[in-house]
This record gives C-alpha cells, structure tokens and sequence, in this order.
C-alpha cells in the first residue's frame, strides 16, 4: 500500500514536468513564414516575408491565403522586428522554402547579412537561395501562386527542378554558409526572372567573393559548367550543332551519362598556376534532326563534332566566370589543399583572373536511343 | 553476471555521450583536419590505460576498487582516496549536466530553466543507476540501437554536398601540436575506468580485457569517422565557428518527410549522454556505500540530491570554461596516473589473482 501511494506521489509529481511548460509553442499559435526576400532600398534593407495562412473548406479541402509584408530598416534584425507586428502569433523562420535576394541586395556582402539565419537554431537551413533580376524580389512574391502551388512553394519547386535539370549545383542556405567560408571556393546561385506574369529560372549568377558578381551564364551554358564542376544533377542534357551551321532545325541534342573530370594544376617559372581540365563524357544521342538510321561513321563524325564544341563552349565560359572572378571550380581551394606553400604566397582574388585555363572535352557516344 | 556482450555495451556507454557533439570542433580548432591523428593517439593512451585497469583489476577479480584501496593502502590511506574519487565522479558529472542543460538550452529547450532540466535528467539516471549491475547493462544494450541511428545518419551525409579535399593537407601540423591536441580527445574516450568497480560481476573475467579493447576500438572508430565525416562537410572557418558540429551536420540535412534532424536527433541523444551519468553515478554510489556503508540505493539518491543542489548554483561561462579544463586534468590523474602507481603498489606486495 504503501508503495503504491510512493509511486503515484512520484507519477504526480514527474507528470507536469513532461509536458515541458515554459517551451510550448503551438502551431495555432505560430506565424509560419514560407518565404523571405531582401532588397536594397536607399542604402537601407527591404525585407518581404510570406506568411502562409491555410483555410480548410470542408472534407480534405483546404485554399490558402498568402499574407505578405515588407519592412525597410539598416539590419534585418530591425525589419524582422518590425514584421513581427504585422502578425497575430510570434513569427518563425522554422519552416522557410525560400530566400530571395534583389539583384542590388545580393551585390552586397550576403555572408555578412546572413548570420540571422546561422547563429540562432531556429531557421531552416534547407531553404532554397536564389538572385531575382530585372524587379524587385518582393514583386515575385505579389504572383501569389505559381500553377497551383503558393508562391513560396512553387519557387522552392522550380529550382528544385532546375537543380536536377543542371543549371544550378543542389544549394540551400546551409551549403551557403560553408562556400561563405571556404577560401579559394565562389558558388553560383539561380537566377529568377519574371516574364509575362510568370517565373522562370533564367540562368546562374556567379557569385565573386561573397557577392553578385552581375554576371549571369544563360541556361544552356550551365550544364556544361556544372560538369566542368562536377556537381552535375540527374539530368544533364546539352545540344550541338551538325556540321557546327547555325540553321533552323540542325541541332542535335544528347544526355550525359557519366562524367569524369580531371583538374590539373602546373606552375609556370614564375609560380603562376596553370589549370588544365579535362572532361571525358559519356553521352546519349536524344534527338537529331532527321529520323534516319545513324551510321557508325556518323556517330564518329558525331563525337567529333561535340568534342569540338564542347572544348571550345567550355573554354569561353571558363574566361566568363575570370571575367567575373569567380572560382566556381575550386581552383584555389585546390591549390590550397595540394600545395599550401604555393597559396600563401598568391593573392587570389588577383590571380584568378589572370591564370591560364586550358579545357579539353572528349565525348564518347554509347546509346543513339532506341532508335539506331 | 556480466557477460561479454553486455559489458562491450557496458564500456561503450560511459565512453560515448556528450563529448560526440562538440569532439569536432575542439579537436579541428587545435590541429584542423589532423585530428584524427590526435584521436589515433589518444585511442592508444587509452588502450594502454585499458591494459593497465584490467591488470590491477584482475590482481583481485573479487573487490572492487575501492575495496582494493583498503587492501593497498591501509584504511586511513584509503578513505581519503575513496572520499577523492567519489569527489572526482560526482564534478564529472556536475561538468557533464552542465554541458547537457547548456546544449538543451540553446538548441531545444530556450525558456526551460536550468533546474527542470537537471532535475529531469537526475530522475532518470538515478533510477537506473539505483538497479544492479547487470540490470543497467541490459537497460544500456536496448538503448544502443541510438548508435545505429547516428551511424545511419552519418552515412546519409555523404550523398550530400561534401569535399573529400578538405582533409588535405594531412599533417600540415607539427607532431608535438597534434599530440598536444589529444587529451581533449582523451576525454571522449573516458569511461572504461568502470572496469575497476565491476570486476567483481563479471562472468569471464580473463576475456575483460579483449572485449574492452573492443569497445575502444569501437568508439574510437565511431569518433574518427564522425571527425572526418564533419571536416568534409563543413569549411575551415565555418568549423570554427560551429560549437556542436555533430548536430549542425544534421541541422542542413532535409529530406521529403522529415527536417529538423538535429532536434530530433538531439531529443534522442540524450539517452546515451545519461548513460554516461548513470555509469558516473554507479561509480560514485559504490564508493559512498564503502565509506559511510550505506545501502547502494540509498547512496545514489543521496548523490542525486547532492548533484541537483549543484547543479541550481549560477555558473557562469568562464566557470565552465576552467571546470572542462581542469577535468581534462583530473581524469588523467585519476583514470590513469593514480591505477598505475596502484598497480606498481599491487606488483610490489605480490598480490595475485
């Protein structure tokens, strides 16, 4: 008897303590924003934020409601401080899809803004990151919906699909905080555009140093530099020209299906890094502009004309992103970890410009299809 | 009794615990992507030391340790070493429930106050702790399938964005900086000091030995690649600014259904952290029932009640700071200087087993 009036006195006393009281937090209770943007207004922040409200309607069918706000102040602590009044419940960043920045904003120092997401445990790192051009960031979000997803949603979708179309390498705001940090390592983040009342991804933006560098790579320039990364997604699908004409319906257009990259670094005399890349791919044929038979001379012919193409594309875009300074490679991390004598000595960001990368793509074509 | 696969689950228990979210970034801020080197050498320190306890164990399978002392020492002599190791366990602990309220606090729990915390964690480590030996290492076998999660987890790391590069340059330390570094790994691995009390309850006490350099090997293992898996995946200067690397691995991982792992994680990982409470409680409570031969149970409560009114002081951050430090310091001179100078003692009055 007496040991059971023991053990009920202890469930007493255990049982309020389970209910954890000084951290509930209910959802009914919460403001969940789905999405953030930031933009830059007379040297001030302009923070957007999307707050999802779902309406059930009956049996299983629910319409949802988008309630934006913006806020401008010098820190996105202050704008956070003021959006918080807008909202009925305490606001959290839990469960963000999205962050968007305007084209000015994201030439700033990100890194430097971002902490807010970082040093608390709150935010969620999983978010998709992306540069609008051309508007406004928080304009994108005033589309409300995008086919039949919320705003915030629909873009979190449209560049996870762009991710496995391979234009942009898989990002979240957490593999942003680690190339934030890395020495020797710039990233590229997608590009949104609005046409027509509606959004697309319209290329990469190379980031330099932290910072929008401005200059963008147009989409069908990305798949190439994303193997030349090698951090290509599950479909990675570039298109040439036969007999390298530039004619209404002469494109021929292939998947890759395995890439091997090979990075070398030399110095010359003088100490200066000397990359050369080589890419050995297997690709596909997806398309051709004749339904006909393609013989194995032409699949030669072919791969000779895609190697071509290939050297010579991937050549350029290795200049555009010099042009921009931004060594989406990792060519200086390399450095840094194979030769850490030789980094110290090098001032990067001037050097990368400067060095000479040579490409180099050969193509095998193993498939033409199902059709021979 | 004790049987090899539960005293394995036994010895890897008290090893791994709190030390496993911050072991990273310690060891990275010392001696960067080396520190496996220094987790390498500290794993055969320990192995010594493991050699050396079951030694002066075994030169009698029957007493525990402190029971020991009194035959060593003389009574006098080994009260005062009995009354230091209980000391020694319950600052351990206190270090340890410090660590546990802190991480609890900045990561799940904001608002709950140190105390609930504390007191939640005591209920349930000393109710297991008050059990017998074998008792607790059945509760410990169930609750290693946690290890199977984190190992689980960590493998799901690697299909996301990592660098293999990042563990280059190897050895880009000097040896003396990566040996310096290893203490702090040392401290990870602390826990099979338990051999000295439990000898008594083992089944096969001549197999104690392998089956403890077992469970080394295995929470070496697990620690080295828990290092390497988080230099892959996190920058050099983002490492430094990470306090708890293991749970920031998990906090940018998302899948379909589940995100927020490192709070899922984290409400779970709690169980092996009170593991390593329980088995410093075990300890301590068999030292206070051979000082003031009290029954066990009623010295683990008494310990609990102590360790809470402990735990309710204010302690500031330096506080911690200088408590880790100086901890490092004492599980040496506990764990290891004191059992060998024991066994140099055991050796010259020719006791045998």
């Amino acid at each position: 008897m007496k040991n059971t009036f023991q053990k009920i006195t202890l469930l007493l006393f255990v049982f309020p303590l389970l209910t954890g009281c000084w951290d509930q937090k209910l959802i009914v209770d919460q403001e969940v924003m789905n999405g953030v943007s930031f933009d830059l207004q007379d040297e001030k922040v302009k923070s957007t934020i999307v707050v999802l409200n779902i309406i059930p309607k009956g049996t299983g069918i629910f319409d949802f409601q988008n309630q934006i706000t913006s806020a401008t102040g010098y820190s996105i602590e202050e704008t956070y401080r003021e959006l918080r009044t807008y909202y009925t419940g305490p606001l959290s960043a839990s469960k963000s899809r999205i962050v968007l920045f305007g084209e000015s904003f994201a030439k700033k120092n990100l890194n430097s803004y971002l902490d807010f997401f970082y040093r608390i445990p709150d935010p969620y790192l999983g978010s998709k990151v992306a540069i609008v051009k051309g508007a406004e960031a928080s304009d994108i979000f005033s589309l409300e919906e995008i086919g039949t997803n919320p705003i915030a949603l629909g873009l979190y979708e449209i560049i996870d699909a762009s991710e496995s179309n391979s234009i942009v390498p898989k990002g979240t705001l957490n593999t942003l905080f680690t190339y934030f940090n890395e020495p020797g390592k710039d990233f590229i983040l997608p590009v949104l555009e609005q046409i027509n009342g509606n959004i697309r991804v319209s290329g990469a933006g190379l980031i330099s140093n932290n910072a929008y560098s401005g200059k963008m790579l147009p989409i069908k320039d990305c798949p190439l530099l994303l193997l030349l990364m090698d951090d290509y997604g599950e479909l990675t699908d570039l298109e040439s020209y036969l007999n390298d004409e530039k004619k209404l319906n002469n494109q021929f257009s292939y998947r890759v299906k395995k890439s091997k990259r090979k990075l070398d670094i030399k110095k010359d005399a003088s100490g200066k890094p000397m990359v050369n890349i080589h890419l050995d791919l297997k690709v596909i044929i997806h398309q051709y502009p004749r339904t006909e038979k393609i013989s194995s001379k032409q699949i030669k012919k072919l791969e000779e004309t895609i190697s071509r193409d290939l050297t010579k594309r991937s050549q350029s875009l290795m200049k555009k992103t010099q042009k921009a300074n931004s060594d989406v490679l990792g060519i200086g991390r390399k450095i840094k970890e194979t030769d850490p004598i030789a980094w110290k000595a090098l001032d990067w960001r001037k050097t990368y410009p400067s060095i000479p990368i040579n490409t180099k793509v050969d193509v095998t074509i193993e498939k033409t299809g199902i059709l021979k | 009794m004790l049987t090899n696969k539960n005293l394995f689950f036994l010895i890897i228990q008290a090893q791994i615990g709190i030390g496993i979210l911050g072991l990273p970034y310690i060891l990275y801020n010392h001696v960067q992507q080396d520190g496996w080197m220094s987790l390498l050498i500290a794993g055969v320190l320990a192995q010594g030391i493991i050699i050396i306890l079951v030694a002066l164990s075994r030169s009698s399978p029957k007493e525990t340790f402190y029971e020991l002392n009194h035959r060593l020492l003389g009574n006098f002599l080994a009260k005062i070493v009995n009354i230091l190791y209980v000391l020694y366990f319950i600052s351990f602990s206190m270090l340890l429930m410090i660590l546990v309220t802190d991480v609890i606090n900045t990561w799940i729990l904001h608002q709950t106050p140190r105390w609930a915390i504390i007191l939640m964690l005591l209920i349930a480590t000393s109710y297991i702790a008050k059990e017998q030996i074998v008792t607790i290492s059945r509760a410990f076998l169930f609750f290693s399938f946690l290890f199977i999660v984190l190992i689980f987890l960590l493998i799901l790391v690697y299909p996301q964005d990592i660098h293999f590069g990042r563990l280059q340059p190897v050895g880009s330390n000097s040896f003396t900086d990566i040996v310096k570094a290893s203490p702090d790994a040392f401290v990870s691995l602390i826990g099979f000091e338990l051999i000295l009390f439990i000898m008594p309850y083992i089944k096969n006490p001549k197999t104690s030995l392998k089956v403890l350099s077992f469970a080394n090997l295995f929470s070496l293992t697990l620690y080295i690649f828990l290092f390497i898996t988080c230099v892959i995946s996190f920058s050099g200067v983002q490492f430094s600014l990470i306090h708890e690397p293991l749970l920031y691995l998990f906090r940018g991982m998302s899948f379909q259904f589940v995100e927020r792992i490192d709070i899922i994680f984290l409400s779970f990982w709690i169980v092996p952290i009170s593991t390593t409470l329980v088995i410093q409680l075990f300890n301590a409570s068999l030292g206070v029932q051979n000082i003031f031969s009290f029954q066990r149970k009623k010295s683990v409560y008494i310990l609990a009640i102590i360790l809470l009114c402990l735990g309710l002081f204010p302690i500031s951050f330096s506080m911690k700071e200088s408590l880790s430090s100086i901890m490092i310091y004492l599980n040496i001179i506990f764990v290891f200087i004191f059992p060998a100078l024991l066994l140099i003692i055991a050796k010259l009055k020719g006791i045998k087993g």
